[in-house]
């Protein structure tokens, strides 16, 4: 198959659009659409100091590398944080790879451990058995995020970039449809939410119009990502299930993400305008870890205490 | 020769890469296909006598 644009051997066929693309006009039509996302929505305006939630997969490496193309002129400092969880054989290749691309762009790259910082890892957790604790992925997922924060805070960073791409956006609206907690969409905007406290640091995302085929494509072509690597804990969560409806529905409907996408956004829009200044989103600090919540002890204080409980039983 | 993530598949196949991973019960948005090392479309032919490296891109919960 030729590129639709030059007659070119094509690397992609996008069934939604109808054209075909060489490897040089995917690439610059993936870049231009990430420029474009972080110049429609300001995402790094007004901000010297950017963070990239780093984990070593193909969306964090991509927001890097193209976010180091656009802040290096703009003379802005970029620095990764990599999070440890502690799962292994799958966490330590990610870091190694994820370090190995900082070195080679010259990014300062920090890298702290859930074993360091909350006293226990992933692999731990995952021992209790399943019936007496959470899917692993919200002890995961809560634990990176309070993190993530913590440490952007401490080193000064003004914002974060995260790796979400389309198909998490498309994931997330649904999976909040599915749980009736629409207010959550409110929040999942390329800027975070509706809620402003200077102890939360502004996350941003870059991918937030790109399709996950597409990031892992770019990264592929680029030499950024040889291997692909499995977490042994996604099969228990919630989000994979729906992801594999969805791509489902694409390949049957080629175009139904973006749809669905273009419904996210108008129906964010209305969200943010119902939940804004509600007083539902009341930030303190935790009575705990002195972090920002909304309730009296944030949901990592309360994950953590609960797991404590659960091994000391064992 | 047909690879799917390192694994050789016996299967008898000649047709367009799409075909070629409905047959096998693969969904398009997770893989990238490789003909005789180079990547290639969903639309783009090919044939047991290639090698066609299936590599799974998406993972993630």
């Amino acid at each position: 198959m030729r590129c639709s644009f030059c007659k070119n051997r094509a690397v992609v066929y996008l069934p939604a659009s109808r054209i075909s693309l060489c490897k040089r006009h995917f690439v610059y039509r993936f870049e231009r659409k990430v420029k474009r996302t972080i110049r429609d929505y300001h995402l790094v305006d007004g901000a010297e100091r950017i963070g990239v939630a780093l984990s070593g997969g193909k969306d964090s490496i991509n927001v890097l590398y193209i976010l180091n193309q656009i802040l290096k002129p703009m003379r802005k400092e970029l620095i990764a944080i990599t999070i440890d969880e502690g799962i292994k054989g799958y966490r330590d290749k990610l870091i190694e790879n994820s370090a190995k691309i900082c070195k080679k762009l010259g990014i300062k790259h920090e890298v702290r451990s859930f074993k360091e910082e909350l006293g226990i890892t992933m692999d731990e957790i995952a021992k209790i058995p399943r019936e007496e604790r959470e899917i692993t992925c919200t002890y995961c997922g809560v634990f990176r995020r309070w993190l993530i924060n913590k440490v952007a805070r401490e080193l000064g960073i003004e914002r974060i970039a995260v790796g979400h791409n389309l198909d998490d956006v498309v994931q997330s609206f649904l999976m909040n449809l599915y749980r009736n907690e629409l207010f959550r969409l409110a929040r999942f905007g390329p800027r975070s939410g509706i809620v402003e406290h200077e102890g939360f640091v502004e996350r941003i995302r870059p991918l937030y119009r790109v399709l996950e085929k597409e990031s892992a494509l770019y990264a592929v072509l680029n030499g950024l990502k040889t291997e692909f690597e499995e977490c042994p804990y996604v099969r228990e969560s919630f989000r994979a299930s729906v992801r594999d409806q969805l791509n489902q529905m694409e390949d049957k409907y080629p175009g139904t993400k973006f749809k669905l996408f273009n419904s996210f956004i108008a129906v964010n829009e209305l969200l943010k305008k119902k939940y804004e200044g509600k007083g539902l989103e009341r930030i303190v600090e935790c009575s705990i870890c002195g972090e920002p919540t909304s309730g009296e002890t944030c949901k990592k204080c309360e994950l953590l205490e609960k797991v404590f409980k659960l091994r000391k039983r064992k | 020769m047909i690879v799917v993530d390192g694994k050789k598949r016996k299967l008898k196949f000649k047709g367009k890469v799409i075909d070629l991973l409905r047959k096998l019960g693969i969904s398009s948005q997770i893989v990238i296909v490789r003909k005789n090392g180079k990547i290639v479309t969903e639309m783009d032919e090919v044939s047991d006598k290639d090698l066609v490296e299936i590599i799974t891109v998406v993972f993630g919960g």
